[in-house]
């Protein structure tokens, strides 16, 4: 199947190929300028990610409890 | 082909910690538009900003916005979060999961082993972003 597009509820959200292209461009030129002086390992930054991931999702459910 | 990236997809490909297959990976997403698409939920935007700068954060919103619409948590069905949180996954995983299944999506690419290792039967792929180039190149 062909994507189109998106719906969300009634509108059509149709990708922009070009626009998102430039923002990807700038997102790699922002990232050569940001690489870490301090090596971070694959294994330790996933261990960082999957922290966050907690954090946010112990707040999101925190006001349901 | 419909796809959901994990947090560590966006974060190594466009952060400090760079592993360039995520890189290739989103590019060669974006060639195959629109055979190919992407879904993204709250939860895994919310998590790449806590590991981009203000400024690439800004950039990965509007390559978002250019691509899809960002889907927020509430509307994945609870019982299904819950089913994968049954089958042993940790609660925000298991959201993930349950998201993948909810959007229809077929693969779901992460670096995380914790989702690799998954070996029970889904309703989608589970690949790292190497895997899913090969995936993306056969078609």
């Amino acid at each position: 199947m062909v994507a189109k597009g998106l719906w969300k509820g009634e509108q059509m959200i149709k990708p922009n190929i070009k626009k998102a292209k430039e923002h990807l461009d700038k997102l790699y030129k922002l990232a050569k300028k940001e690489t870490s002086p301090v090596h971070v390992s694959e294994e330790e930054m996933i261990k960082r990610i999957r922290k966050s991931r907690e954090e946010i999702w112990s707040k999101k459910l925190a006001p349901c409890s | 082909m419909r796809l959901v990236l994990d947090s560590n997809e966006y974060i190594f490909a466009f952060g400090s910690a760079q592993k360039s297959v995520c890189a290739v990976l989103i590019d060669t997403i974006l060639s195959a538009y629109p055979d190919c698409s992407l879904r993204i939920p709250r939860l895994i935007v919310e998590e790449v900003s806590r590991h981009l700068a203000p400024e690439a954060f800004k950039e990965f919103i509007g390559l978002i916005n250019s691509l899809t619409a960002i889907d927020e948590d509430f509307v994945v069905p609870f019982e299904l979060g819950a089913r994968y949180e049954a089958r042993g996954l940790k609660p925000a995983d298991a959201f993930i999961a349950a998201y993948v299944e909810w959007t229809g999506s077929e693969v779901l690419v992460s670096e995380n082993r914790h989702f690799l290792r998954r070996t029970f039967s889904l309703p989608f792929q589970i690949l790292n972003a190497d895997h899913c180039i090969t995936l993306l190149k056969a078609k």
